[in-house]
């Protein structure tokens, strides 16, 4: 097989002595669709930016060792040389969209390299069609969803008819609907059209299902690589390096480690339920009688009520956000409010800590009125972390940031002491005190935001997204904060598209869809019904989905997590040891 | 909504081509731009109203352009109430200055003057896409890195505009409110806030474009392609006609009655 990208020994310093690549030794071969995975940090932006010649020609820095692409050094080259051959997909579909409408966004490249103007709208229309988004031609880029954003972006990569496509975390900023577009294009780009593709990518349960091959990175170097099947289910390392194994992967490595016999462990949900359905019929498992721990808790008093409420934004045309929507909250809840992008959710939040007025209907703060307060007022009340932790970040260190909003709603300075250090002692961020907020890592910065917001002692706490553009690690530690001030009687209102953090941390979801509550009720309840979730553009975890299929054998259909699906199986001759 | 953004539509002046859009607008310019009559205005701005009725542009935008631009208004005619030279006819007295009846006019006047200069622009900026704009500009040979820049700076406002709506937001559910505060609080330190977010932000998204450019072959050829290739129709031309012989007919007029067209009782 042709290699389309040798890359060897190659290390990179950033100017100020960083060093992000080492020693990397990589080939991709011609019609290959590689993933690179690795947290935040670990390299994978460097060598996405290496590949196509922006590192060192536009970002500076010192080179070892050589790459190779498609007969090129990129060192050698202009950049626009290399991205002839090479597409280049970003992270933020935002900023990598600069035109007003989407066919001058497709045709800009091909504009660019002086190509006759027929074969560019030929190009232009069969990229198009790939990304499916025929027909949108005359939209602006600003009115579509983020999943179709990141299908324009690939497009507008592909109008150049390149050879490979490098695409840098595409789906970290999508929602599930978004993602699963995303990658069913690759798929089929590599499929239908041959196209060599290097990702990379968090999401260990959908790469399983398109990669070829995987290869992990940890501080600049590679650790692991392999096919799925084996990079996948090194669980030890992934758990080690903090990333997500893939669910499928993770439950059969646990069965085997206790006993049950599984030859080659399966990563993706076909594969899984061939194997579960093996082991049921060879009569190697059977299903144990389990109850889950019930999550339902007592609560408090009603904190927040909505009533009715309805709101339209006055675009041309109006767009019609909420309707009719109606509940309640009680104090001590942890509610999970999920639904794809459009769906209300923002919406929602912000009518609940009043940035927008409900057009009808009421909202309640502990039985009075929200529109009633002042900015002030709500804030002592309602805290709204929002998506983007950057929009608010302005102080000199961190300990003013939290400080800002204290002296805003008018706390005294011994209070004002005592708070912060008490807050950024929670976040774990003490140490940091000092430190330019953008000084620390985009977990961090995230943390202390919601710290700026605890502190103002609200009795809500809603976060917007909490999880978006975080990789494994930084989610479970915002979730775990989160389920911490849970604990500690802050009532949590998490707005979020990650399913298996919504089975692991709430006790209660709100599905949204259209602008309607279409499901209120708890998180176990919710997983069983598949019909729903779908129309609201979700899917149930991976486990959850693989138990459902062992239903037959009586099989529990709510399972919410691997160690709960464990729990419910019982190996025939031996008997399995329960994890705690 | 931006009242100069590009509304979608398939009106005449929509499909007219956008170099015939900016003749008219350069004609309106010239036009209004010598003459200082009070009755030119009226014509050229009934022109004008006949052009946003046929682009299908809400008249109700008319009325937010006179709104943002009351308060120049306002002081043209205050101004020269009290300072034309050729004022002689008091209509009241402050503090012994007399604000005079030609004072006034020659503000309206001049207030008229803006309101056809500004009027003219939606025409064009509301009714072509970027595309076709830039597409123009090359037909006249201005060069691609201005016109990208052009472009992309309209692209960049929006976003401006949306990230700072964030910012202040954020701010907000910090109980911080610079709407509740006063004119000096604000200039003194109410912007700090919002701007070193926005400075930040603004930056890092015009980093990860300028990846993004690069990655798209900018500057790549010497001849770059347009796809966007509008033509010229009849219409542009009875259009051109229309307000040539309108302009024309106008200055020419000027011209001749000048001295008596100028201003009212001199």
């Amino acid at each position: 097989m042709p290699k389309v990208l040798e890359i060897s020994d190659y290390s990179f310093w950033y100017p100020d002595g960083t060093q992000a690549l080492k020693e990397i030794n990589l080939e991709v071969d011609e019609g290959e669709l590689l993933t690179v995975m690795g947290r935040n940090g670990a390299g994978k932006t460097t060598l996405c930016l290496s590949i196509v010649g922006i590192i060192p020609n536009i970002f500076p820095g010192e080179i070892k060792g050589r790459i190779n692409i498609m007969g090129k050094n990129p060192i050698e080259h202009y950049v626009y040389e290399i991205t002839k051959d090479i597409g280049l997909v970003l992270q933020d579909p935002e900023s990598q969209i600069f035109t007003h409408s989407v066919l001058s966004e497709v045709v800009f490249a091909a504009e660019n390299l002086g190509l006759p103007r027929d074969e560019i709208i030929e190009r232009a229309n069969w990229a198009l069609e790939i990304v499916d988004l025929k027909g949108f031609e005359k939209a602006h880029p600003r009115n579509l969803s983020g999943g179709q954003k990141q299908r324009l972006a690939i497009a507008a990569a592909l109008v150049t008819k390149p050879k490979m496509l490098v695409l840098d975390e595409p789906t970290s900023q999508l929602d599930p609907v978004g993602t699963r577009e995303v990658l069913a294009t690759l798929k089929k780009l590599k499929e239908e059209e041959g196209m060599t593709i290097l990702m990379t990518e968090h999401k260990t349960d959908e790469i399983a299902e398109i990669s070829d091959r995987i290869v992990v990175l940890e501080g600049g170097r590679i650790v692991e690589e392999g096919e799925p099947a084996e990079a996948l289910t090194n669980i030890e390392l992934l758990r080690k390096l903090m990333l997500k194994p893939p669910e499928i992967g993770e439950f059969y490595w646990e069965l085997k480690g206790r006993g049950v016999p599984v030859d080659k462990l399966p990563v993706t949900l076909t594969e899984g339920e061939d194997t579960l359905r093996k082991l049921f019929e060879g009569g190697i498992v059977i299903a144990k009688d389990f109850t889950p721990n019930g999550r339902q808790r007592t609560y408090g008093d009603i904190v927040i009520e909505v009533r009715d409420v309805s709101f339209e934004y006055k675009t041309q045309p109006p767009v019609k956000a909420l309707d009719n929507v109606s509940f309640t909250i009680r104090e001590g809840e942890f509610v999970g409010i999920i639904g794809k992008n459009g769906s209300g959710k923002t919406t929602l939040m912000k009518c609940l800590v009043g940035l927008l007025k409900p057009d009808t209907g009421k909202i309640l703060f502990e039985g009075e009125e929200i529109s009633n307060f002042t900015a002030k007022e709500r804030a002592k009340r309602m805290g709204l972390v929002l998506q983007n932790p950057d929009t608010q970040l302005f102080s000199l260190s961190a300990s003013q940031e939290i400080e800002f909003g204290l002296r805003n709603i008018g706390i005294s300075q011994e209070e004002i002491v005592r708070r912060r250090d008490e807050v950024l002692k929670l976040v774990g961020l003490e140490q940091y005190e000092n430190l330019h907020p953008f000084q620390l890592s985009f977990g961090d910065r995230k943390k202390l935001a919601v710290a700026s917001i605890v502190a103002m002692n609200p009795k809500v706490l809603i976060m917007d997204e909490p999880t978006t553009g975080q990789d494994h690690r930084g989610r479970y530690e915002i979730c775990d904060l989160a389920k911490m001030l849970n604990k500690r009687g802050i009532t949590i209102l998490m707005v979020t598209h990650d399913m298996d953090l919504v089975a692991k941390y709430t006790e209660r979801v709100l599905v949204m869809n259209e602008g309607r509550v279409i499901f209120d009720g708890p998180t176990r309840e919710a997983f069983k019904r598949i019909d729903t979730l779908r129309q609201a553009g979700l899917m149930p975890p991976r486990i959850t989905l693989l138990a459902r299929s062992a239903s037959n054998w009586g099989i529990r259909q709510d399972i919410l997590s691997v160690e709960e699906f464990l729990r419910s199986l019982e190996r025939r001759e031996v008997g399995l040891t329960c994890p705690s | 909504m931006p009242i100069l953004a590009y509304t979608p539509g398939d009106s005449i002046i929509h499909k007219l081509n956008p170099i015939t859009k900016l003749m008219v607008i350069v004609l309106v310019w010239i036009t209004s731009l010598v003459s200082f009559d009070t009755m030119t205005f009226l014509v050229l701005l009934s022109l004008l109203l006949i052009f946003w009725i046929l682009g299908k542009i809400s008249l109700g935008e008319m009325v937010t352009i006179i709104k943002l631009l009351l308060l120049i208004f306002l002081v043209f005619t205050i101004i020269n109430g009290f300072m034309y030279f050729r004022g002689k006819t008091p209509l009241f007295y402050v503090l012994g200055y007399p604000f005079t009846v030609e004072g006034l006019l020659f503000g309206i006047t001049l207030s008229l003057k803006v309101l056809c200069i500004v009027s003219s622009i939606p025409i064009l900026t509301r009714t072509t896409t970027i595309s076709d704009l830039i597409g123009s500009f090359a037909k006249m040979r201005i060069p691609y890195t201005l016109t990208f820049i052009l472009a992309t700076a309209i692209n960049f406002t929006d976003m401006i505009n949306e990230i700072y709506q964030n910012i202040k937001e954020s701010q907000l559910l910090r109980g911080y409110s610079i709407d509740e505060m006063n004119f000096l609080k604000r200039i003194i330190k109410g912007y700090a806030p919002l701007f070193t977010p926005l400075i930040l932000l603004v930056l890092k998204k015009a980093s990860t474009m300028d990846l993004a450019i690069e990655a798209r072959a900018f500057g790549a050829s010497k001849r770059r392609t347009y796809i966007s290739e509008p033509k010229f129709t009849i219409y542009d031309i009875v259009f051109i006609g229309i307000v040539a012989a309108v302009s024309i007919t106008l200055l020419v007029l000027n011209i001749i009655y000048g001295k008596i067209m100028l201003i009212l009782p001199t």
